[in-house]
């Protein structure tokens, strides 16, 4: 989840070569967002190379051009052999990282082979971790610090009338502040929150899976069947909202492109839904030890065999994990929707004591985990910073 | 008396032959079950010893321990797993000849996920590649894709496993039972070791047969990698999947009927609806639907779905839906996820038996029956649950998800419950769902023949009312009656191919079985030796400290002290000598003065 912006000059000046994956809004703001900090940190020029739908924005004080012509095509052959040699560079990386591996695993078939030497087996054994040292697996690292400060990103004026026509078709007028809600929790809960919502004067645009089973009510509008959205609708969508309300990642990065307010709900992982920005909030899910039958507690969730746990569903595709999780009930989701309400009324500016102490909290296991978790490598503090966002007051209290 | 020897995976498998061992064993056979691993996941060891105790013919024990058990094997192909000492045990001939015949069988099994019957079962295919060792899928994924190609790739695989050769703990212990018959279940397992049983048994002459326990047995798990001389199946459908799948020529194939629903046919509800539902928490003034989970392979994330489904009844609008109680029953050996439901949250809806319940405890089954019999219908994804609803006559219901769909139109087995002539409604959706239990809940006299048909198709082929475990029984005798087979020793080019190529093989595969890159076996050998080299060089300082080193000291020691000694003594002798030589001079000089004055 790094840029993928190549950096040459034009003239003198730093020029940033970026071609944003259009088809996935999340990647794509994160790539815009971080280009945009990194050229008003150099003084560059954003040149963004487009694969066929126009990007629909503006980056204020940073200037962004699309070359035409001869340009466009040298341009490209710039950015193609610099990803070639960057993807050459991950990749011997990872070969590294793999020889090292399977060199340590090598040594230590003869580290416990008591009928060596004991100081021999010392030897080997330091050898073993030295070589492990030396090759550390570079993470593509969530730029975390690249995100903090709010880019003034906005839409073409075009595209702006283009998706405000589209969504108004759609059932979405100006009447009422917009709410986005991405729902895969639980249909009860997200029917009686989204009733919630409506009853608080909200307008509700229901993304996700058409699948989901959850019924609308009035004052929602159903998007779920509009697929694929046009990256124009997502983002207007997105920045026409008060707040949203999601369960992915995808929709929590899109958000930092656009600014907008965020409460990410029903998180399982506190590192990779730890916002970003002051106007992000999470709440994590009930996660319960499927041994015990007990719930774990917060504090547990920034521990080693959680994340190792966690892991193992994730990318080893281990079916069966050691921990089940109960979405956050209604109660829980009503408190967090009136904390984000308050924030976005008094611009963030009460946090309590509770929410920097986790904050505190996840600053350190991230510390501590980073060495010994690529996930939390890649998802933790990036240089002692993991976000000016906040978990949820309630939730805070109780870790406190 | 006649012995019949039962080799059975683990002892879970009692549960599909209970009946039928009991009938064999009343019927004054010999009847002793060898099982390859314990289990007690689900209490099947207490099973096993209940099993013992209930009749003096019947008699279980363990099979002979295996040198690499298949679980070695996996554990060995861990490919993050960092062991020590791995170099510490020298690995025997065995132990290489087992890997060969695991890795042989697994790529057979992983081979026939490529066949045209199976282009909807990657998930399956998935679960076979994850336990090759990185080496074979690598190889074999494109490379199989071909059918000519798979076809050279399984008969050069035949002939390997034809030089594997029997294991001689097995023939011992074949030998030692000696029994007239050699009953095998599952056999079909990935990488099965139970095929070693079946080739002890055809150079011992022992007549062999496989029991297929249960209806998935044939189309979602490994082939029948070595043919035994007979197949005990449930109905015509397993016949024909026996016959295409696997092989098996139609002359050694028996249907008896499913053994395991007997008891379904005889049971009666131990409670009455009202009794049983104030048990499970549910209102009895309701008619309810039981919600039956399916195992780890088929829904291994089931809760989030059956909260969908309950929410799409509650919500539904159709008050005859919206009021219907909702009996949830998790599959046994994937009753965990469970402690995540939040029952609470659903008015009118259960869990029943409580998440952890031993299965072997008193009333399990009656409650089991209970909640099928006294429910309305049942739902379910994919499981033996629904069968065991069509005996009882109850509508049953699935609906079609996207995160279950490996286990729906992914597997082979599914099509028995929704094809044609299956018992079960699908819905592509909870709303398609929701209507047809608005119409489908009502007594149907097409449901209920559809049911019977179903039933008498695929549990009791040989009549609904006659029990399948006696014609199991009398199949089982029948093949004892055949008396032994002619022991089938291996051919001379068998015995001439395990010399040299079987060898390096075995050896290869056992080094293979790691799933480590290619350079790791180039290096090994010379890093071995550089270690070892190491070692000697560490052997000679120890000894140089050890005994070189005082022993120099020794002699610097001796050889100093030599001449201190000899030093001392020579100036000793200088000093006595001088004093000699002194006095000797004083009295020549006395002597000559002497002679001087007398001069």
């Amino acid at each position: 989840m790094t840029i993928t912006a190549v950096e040459t000059t034009a003239g003198g000046r730093p020029l940033l070569l970026l071609r944003p994956d259009v088809s996935h809004p999340a990647r794509c703001g994160i790539d815009l967002v971080a280009a945009a900090t990194h050229a008003r940190e150099t003084g560059g020029t954003i040149c963004l190379l487009l694969h066929g739908e126009p990007m629909p924005v503006s980056v204020d004080g940073v200037p962004v051009i699309t070359p035409h012509g001869m340009q466009r095509i040298w341009l490209s052959a710039v950015w193609r052999t610099a990803s070639a040699a960057r993807d050459v560079r991950a990749w011997w990386r990872h070969v590294e990282a793999s020889v090292a591996h399977e060199w340590r695993r090598e040594l230590r078939r003869h580290i416990g082979d008591e009928r060596l030497p004991f100081e021999l087996r010392q030897r080997l054994r330091r050898m073993a971790e030295a070589r492990t040292r030396r090759v550390q697996t570079e993470t593509n690292a969530f730029p975390r610090r690249m995100l903090r400060a709010s880019s003034a990103v906005s839409l073409l004026p075009d595209f702006v009338e283009e998706a405000r026509r589209q969504l108004t078709a759609l059932g979405i007028t100006d009447g009422r502040p917009l709410v986005t809600f991405e729902s895969r929790t639980r249909p009860d809960i997200a029917a009686a929150v989204m009733k919630f919502l409506v009853s608080e004067g909200y307008a509700v645009a229901r993304i996700g899976d058409p699948a989901d089973g959850v019924r609308s009510c009035d004052g929602v509008v159903d998007l779920t069947t509009c697929r694929p959205r046009p990256l124009s609708l997502e983002m207007f969508l997105v920045s026409a909202s008060a707040f949203i309300m999601c369960e992915s990642n995808d929709l929590q990065q899109l958000a930092y492109l656009t600014n907008t307010p965020s409460l990410m709900i029903n998180a399982r992982d506190p590192f990779v839904a730890y916002p970003v920005r002051a106007n992000g909030l999470f709440a994590l899910s009930a996660a319960i030890d499927l041994e015990s039958a007990q719930p774990i507690t917060i504090g547990a969730m920034l521990t080693q065999p959680y994340f190792r746990d966690l892991h193992k569903q994730q990318v080893r595709g281990r079916r069966r994990g050691s921990h089940g999780y109960r979405d956050n009930t209604v109660e829980e989701l009503t408190h967090a929707i009136n904390e984000i309400r308050a924030g976005i009324a008094e611009g963030w500016t009460s946090e309590s004591e509770s929410q920097s102490t986790f904050r505190q909290r996840v600053l350190e296991a991230g510390a501590a985990l980073a060495p010994i978790s690529a996930h939390v490598a890649e998802w933790g503090p990036d240089d002692g910073f993991i976000g000016d966002g906040r978990l949820v007051r309630f939730q805070a209290d109780r870790v406190s | 008396m006649s012995r019949i020897l039962f080799l059975m995976l683990h002892p879970g498998f009692i549960r599909y032959y209970e009946g039928a061992i009991h009938m064999l064993a009343a019927s004054g056979h010999e009847v002793n079950l060898a099982f390859e691993v314990s289990r007690d996941k689900l209490g099947e060891d207490v099973t096993a010893q209940r099993l013992a105790t209930s009749s003096p013919n019947i008699r279980c024990e363990p099979a002979p321990d295996r040198t690499e058990s298949v679980r070695d094997f996996l554990v060995r192909s861990d490919r993050d797993a960092m062991r020590a000492g791995e170099e510490r045990r020298a690995r025997p001939d065995q132990d290489a000849w087992e890997s060969l015949a695991t890795t042989v069988r697994l790529i057979e099994d992983y081979l026939r996920f490529f066949e045209p019957e199976f282009r909807d079962a990657s998930t399956l295919r998935t679960r076979v590649e994850k336990r090759l060792p990185r080496v074979y899928p690598q190889l074999l994924g494109a490379a199989a894709r071909p059918a000519v190609a798979r076809r050279i790739i399984r008969a050069a695989l035949r002939g390997v496993e034809a030089i594997i050769p029997t294991v001689d703990g097995i023939d011992d212990f074949l030998r030692e039972r000696n029994p007239d018959v050699l009953l095998v279940t599952p056999l079909i397992e990935l990488g099965s070791q139970q095929v070693d049983y079946i080739k002890s048994a055809r150079k011992l002459g022992i007549r062999s047969a496989l029991c297929v326990a249960s209806w998935d047995n044939l189309t979602s798990k490994g082939l029948i990698r070595v043919l035994p001389d007979h197949v005990i199946v449930w109905n015509e459908a397993q016949a024909q999947e026996a016959t295409a799948l696997h092989g098996v020529p139609p002359d050694r194939i028996t249907v008896t009927g499913s053994q395991t629903f007997d008891r379904w046919f005889a049971m009666r509800p131990s409670r009455s609806r009202e009794d049983f539902c104030r048990t499970v928490g549910l209102d009895p003034s309701r008619p309810y639907l039981l919600y039956t989970g399916s195992s780890v392979f088929i829904a291994p994330d089931e809760v989030p779905f059956t909260e969908r489904w309950l929410t799409a009844l509650r919500y539904s609008g159709i008050p005859r839906v919206t009021e219907l109680g909702a009996l949830i029953r998790p599959h046994p050996a994937n009753s965990r996820q469970w402690y995540a439901f939040d029952s609470a949250a659903f008015p009118n809806a259960a869990i029943w038996p409580p998440v952890g319940t031993d299965p072997n405890s008193p009333g399990f089954k009656e409650d089991f029956f209970d909640s099928v019999y006294h429910s309305a219908g049942v739902v379910g994804i994919n499981t033996s649950a629904q069968i065991e609803a069509s005996i009882l006559g109850r509508p049953i219901f699935t609906v079609r998800s996207p995160e279950f769909a490996h286990g729906q139109e992914g597997t082979l087995h599914f099509q028995y419950l929704v094809g044609d002539g299956g018992v079960v409604r699908v819905a592509t959706s909870l709303a398609e769902h929701v209507e047809q239990l608005d119409s489908g809940l009502e007594g149907d006299a097409g449901r209920d023949e559809r049911n019977r048909g179903f039933v008498r198709r695929f549990v009791r082929p040989h009549g609904i009312d006659e029990p399948a475990t006696p014609i199991f029984a009398e199949a089982v005798e029948a093949i004892r009656q055949l008396g032994p087979t002619a022991p089938r020793p291996d051919s001379w080019w068998v015995r001439a191919a395990r010399r040299i190529p079987g060898r390096s093989l075995a050896g290869a595969a056992l080094a293979l079985a790691e799933g480590r890159p290619g350079w790791v076996y180039l290096v090994r050998q010379p890093m071995s030796l550089a270690i070892q080299t190491a070692a000697l060089g560490y052997r000679l300082s120890d000894e140089w400290q050890e005994h070189g080193r005082p022993a120099i000291k020794r002699m610097r020691r001796v050889a100093w002290r030599s001449w201190y000694e000899s030093s001392r003594w020579l100036g000793h002798r200088w000093h006595r000598s001088k004093k000699k030589l002194l006095r000797v001079s004083r009295d020549a000089r006395v002597t000559a003065r002497r002679l001087v004055r007398l001069r």
